[in-house]
């Protein structure tokens, strides 16, 4: 094919790949295979965009938070379960910069369907940073709960190692779902 | 007294008679913890009682000002900011208000399900008066532009407290001081405002236990009377030990004074 193509996920790489197919085999329809999906790994491998987020790097707890580490500094956020079961949020309660928090503590509040549903912090450390978008458009943690919809970043203290290994892989988390 | 599992959850249902706003608040945060310390070890309470008049705001505390809570304090009512969803609402004599108090894991619900199934039984509940009532993008339940029922709820770990505020015969002028539920443009109104004729809260509890128990899919203790004079610590030990007391006054007269 002389135009480029974008693939934009792994829908569209199996779309075209499809249809290539139907144009270059003398076969009718009916008769072709059916064309497996390829796996979200492989496409990443061949360079195409995956619009799944990429859940290697996150842990869980059971009460539907994730976290992101960069190195000493968390991402907390809840997870898409959590917002589907919650509803359309309409306000959220975030601390202030520097507040110290124990693994456990409620550190925000989220509002939806007038119920105020406490957070709880996945591991010990100082609020670095909340999320500011939130105070305007809390409907940010529905559309994009793991990535914009983050809420606050955590600098991890010297209990990191011991509270990170108490939570959950993206399977073992997804397991709870179940 | 143990949950087991496969059975019908068993709520223990109280009725409190008229009890003040911040003493039931209290009473609340003492279950919420007991039911916290205790997970999978606890039964579910309803508590269902009355309050003297008072306005309450929810966790969007900042936009009732000083002012306006000084205002509402000079009408003769209490004012209370809490920690439940939803805005400002009225509490007082006449309307029936229940604080389910339990684990969402018992019925497996997610808040968003929890709050719709109490819109339900007070849809059903309504319908046993023939009054058409229903939900909206505002949650609560609404007759027409009106809204029946008011709802707020608090969610800790999937513990609830707080909950509904049905007017069965509420003095609905309270309501005049007030956006209830920071809702322009729409009203509020009552069983008894709806069907021209007086309705209590003492005819509406049984239907409102009755349609509890068919939502959410559960039994109901009988409703047990607790007046003011017990005190937190006493409720907390009753509640938690199961043991029926000799000061409890009967189903019967336990009606007597609403």
């Amino acid at each position: 094919m002389s135009q480029s193509l974008i693939l934009k996920s792994a829908r569209d790489a199996t779309r075209v790949f499809s249809k290539i197919v139907q144009k270059t085999l003398p076969i009718s329809k009916n008769k072709l295979p059916p064309i497996p999906h390829l796996p979200h790994n492989v496409l990443r491998s061949c360079g195409f965009h995956n619009s799944a987020p990429n859940y290697s790097k996150f842990l869980f707890t059971d009460s539907h938070e994730w976290i992101k580490i960069d190195g000493d500094v968390g991402t907390i956020g809840i997870t898409n379960y959590a917002q589907e079961q919650l509803g359309d949020i309409v306000f959220c309660e975030l601390p202030e910069v520097a507040t110290e928090f124990s693994k456990g503590d409620i550190f925000a509040t989220v509002e939806s369907v007038k119920a105020a549903s406490d957070l709880y912090i996945p591991i010990s450390g100082e609020v670095v940073e909340v999320n500011e978008k939130l105070v305007d458009t809390p409907a940010i943690i529905n559309e994009s709960p793991t990535e914009d919809g983050w809420l606050v970043m955590v600098k991890l203290t010297s209990s990191a190692d011991d509270e990170l290994s108490e939570l959950l892989t993206q399977t073992d988390y997804e397991k709870t779902l179940n | 007294m143990h949950v087991i599992k496969g059975t019908s959850p068993l709520f223990q249902c109280f009725y409190l008679g008229k009890i003040k706003y911040l003493k039931a608040l209290k009473l609340q945060e003492t279950l919420v913890q007991w039911q916290t310390s205790h997970l999978n070890n606890c039964n579910p309470i309803l508590l269902l009682l009355q309050h003297y008049p008072v306005y309450t705001v929810g966790i969007r505390s900042s936009v009732y000002s000083k002012q306006e809570e000084n205002h509402l304090l000079s009408l003769g009512a209490d004012f209370v900011r809490t920690k439940r969803g939803g805005l400002i609402t009225f509490h007082g004599p006449g309307q029936l208000v229940a604080y389910p108090i339990f684990n969402l894991k018992i019925v497996d619900f997610g808040v968003r399900k929890y709050v719709e199934t109490l819109e339900e039984v007070i849809i059903n509940l309504s319908g046993r008066y023939g009054i058409q009532a229903e939900r909206s993008p505002h949650t609560g339940v609404w007759v027409g532009n009106n809204k029946l029922c008011a709802m707020g709820i608090n969610c800790q770990g999937r513990i609830t407290s707080h909950g509904l505020a049905l007017n069965c015969n509420t003095d609905m002028k309270w309501f005049s001081h007030i956006v209830a539920c920071g809702i322009h443009g729409k009203g509020v109104t009552s069983f008894t405002e709806i069907l021209q004729k007086p309705v209590t809260v003492k005819e509406v509890l049984p239907l409102f236990l009755d349609e509890f128990s068919r939502c959410f899919n559960c039994d109901m203790t009988p409703l047990r009377h607790l007046p003011e004079a017990f005190s937190l610590a006493d409720m907390y030990e009753e509640v938690s030990h199961n043991k029926p007391r000799s000061k409890l006054l009967s189903r019967q007269e336990s009606y007597e004074d609403m």
